[in-house]
């Protein structure tokens, strides 16, 4: 892919639709302790969710003929989980407008706004299309627990206000899995490509870090913050979460 | 056959029973044991027991029972109303072992293959009887596997009994017959009835015989393959015959053990932990080659642990 991911790091702003986050109905989430090789819709409600039983120990349910145990995780008390998307490209950024043109362009007055001007192939846009106060943690046959990574993750909002004058800006799910990868701290802006696991820049530090942790199984960016608002993103691929208290 | 507590909850287990007649917890018993429905791909595999006292044994062979499979649906139900008239010397007692439950043991972290769930359920039955009080002295088993090694394995789990264990039982012995008419009667009885866990449109009940090699079986599954999840719960996931449909015609998933990579080949397997191959989105990632190309993650990217999301379902 030639050199265009370096480019990519210097030209990148990613904007937030605030109208999205009022209006996110709550949604019922599931994360379960596998990949499926695709992203589309699902039947959850026609297939899942009815073949869920209370059993002796949690939730059981079944996935793709193998036994799943599962249980409640609740969001940490004031904040408010959201299922973030990105759709639509630069400065279009359509996607999130649910109603008519209207709707959209207020939107698009409502964006955090940049103090540059916008630009295609540097602003992006994500929002909010759900809510949520919790969701289901499942675990392949075992109930994923107390030391499940997922409930490690969450506990870095709370991290993130201890540490005052940081921002968790994102904790990336996608490698639950993977015990041994570490945390790091970045000054903003972040770097884009955000590192995938495997990939994270290799010491020293990347200018502008403040401070690095090992957090297995997440990646968190912490960021420095200059007002008393703790914002938290959580990414599970494509499906963001974003805290906010 | 009060089939009622399956009905209620298809993704277990149930066991049914008649009452133990008097005189079987009197007289020294003989006991059949035999199954049925453990080759089709779809619904419930039956372990059934019957039992009589020995005394008894010509009035049971007078009943004219034979193997199950020899026998027409409609004689196997008036045989089976038949032992339930004899029930003052007749008892039998069996276990519905949801498609679900041999899926999730099939396909579990540590396989519990289908010859030890047979084994299991037929040895649980055996003791079942015993703790209900039956006088059990000789039991008939129809093999699931070797039958020596499995008539060694139940002999010494039952010392006080006279085990025989062999292939055709159920042709060879009228109490192992009556047991296989039990099973094949409430095998046909909850596939017939059977409710489906989930909510499925365009259900079409004319799926054969349920055996992998029937056609319409096939033809069934393919129709019903549902890309995510799969099938219904009513099909057996862990058979060969589903697992390759659903190669073919439903989404990937990785488990973090890999044991669905098992039937897909190294190819696959080596792919996944490739890191270079794995397209994964990111969010702030955006290549010159993309932009142009339109974002296609939705189509051709693999997933994280798969966070669903009820609110987009396209119920």
């Amino acid at each position: 892919m030639e050199s265009s991911d370096e480019a990519a790091v210097e030209k990148c702003r990613i904007h937030l639709r605030p109208g999205t986050l009022r209006d996110a109905p709550p949604a019922t989430l599931h994360l379960l302790p596998c990949e499926v090789l695709v992203s589309r819709p699902a039947p959850v409600g026609r297939f899942f969710t009815p073949a869920i039983r209370q059993g002796p120990d949690g939730l059981e349910v079944s996935f793709r003929g193998r036994k799943l145990r599962g249980e409640e995780v609740v969001v940490p008390p004031g904040l408010v989980g959201y299922v973030m998307e990105e759709k639509g490209e630069g400065l279009v950024g359509k996607g999130f407008s649910e109603g008519s043109s209207n709707d959209n362009e207020q939107e698009q007055l409502e964006l955090v706004e940049p103090p540059e001007a916008l630009e295609r192939d540097f602003d992006r846009f994500i929002g909010a299309t759900a809510s949520f106060s919790g969701f289901t943690l499942w675990g392949l046959e075992t109930i994923p627990g107390p030391d499940a990574k997922v409930r490690g993750a969450l506990t870095w909002p709370s991290l993130a206000a201890a540490t005052q004058n940081l921002e968790v800006i994102g904790l990336d799910f996608s490698h639950i899995q993977s015990a041994s990868k570490y945390l790091r701290l970045y000054h903003f802006p972040l770097p884009s490509p955000l590192p995938a696991w495997g990939e994270l820049p290799p010491s020293p530090s990347p200018p502008g870090t403040v401070a690095e942790a090992s957090y297995p199984g997440t990646r968190g960016i912490v960021q420095k913050y200059n007002s008393h608002r703790v914002t938290v993103m959580i990414r599970i691929h494509q499906w963001f979460v974003i805290y906010s208290a | 056959m009060d089939l009622s507590e399956l009905d209620r909850d298809s993704t277990g287990r149930c066991r049914l029973n008649s009452p133990v007649p008097a005189v079987c917890r009197k007289e020294p018993c003989i006991l059949g044991v035999d199954e049925a429905g453990r080759g089709p791909v779809l619904g419930p595999m039956v372990y059934a027991i019957c039992y009589c006292p020995l005394s008894r044994l010509a009035d049971l062979e007078a009943l004219k029972v034979a193997d199950s499979k020899t026998l027409s649906e409609s004689e196997r139900d008036r045989l089976f109303v038949k032992m339930q008239e004899d029930g003052d010397f007749v008892g039998w007692a069996l276990d519905v072992l949801s498609p679900n439950l041999i899926s999730t043991s099939m396909l579990g972290r540590v396989k519990y293959n289908l010859n030890s769930l047979s084994h299991d359920t037929a040895t649980g039955l055996v003791q079942f009887a015993l703790d209900q009080g039956v006088k059990v002295a000789q039991v008939f088993v129809d093999t699931v596997g070797l039958p020596d090694t499995y008539q060694e394995r139940l002999q010494q789990r039952f010392p006080g009994i006279e085990v025989t264990v062999k292939a055709k039982a159920d042709a060879l012995y009228p109490v192992v017959s009556a047991a296989s008419i039990c099973a094949k009667v409430a095998r046909d009885q909850a596939v017939k009835n059977w409710h489906f866990v989930e909510k499925l449109q365009g259900l079409d009940a004319d799926y054969g015989s349920g055996y992998p090699n029937d056609p319409k079986t096939k033809a069934w599954l393919r129709k019903h393959v549902e890309p995510v999840f799969g099938f219904p719960q009513f099909v057996r996931f862990s058979w060969r015959t589903a697992q390759s449909i659903l190669e073919k015609e439903a989404e990937g998933v990785m488990w973090e053990d890999s044991l669905t990579g098992d039937q897909e080949g190294p190819g696959r397997i080596t792919s996944y932990f490739s890191e270079g191959a794995r397209v994964r989105p990111r969010l702030p990632h955006r290549d010159s080659k993309s932009s142009h190309a339109g974002r296609s993650r939705e189509r051709d990217s693999p997933a994280g642990p798969m966070l669903h999301h009820g609110a987009q379902s396209h119920d």
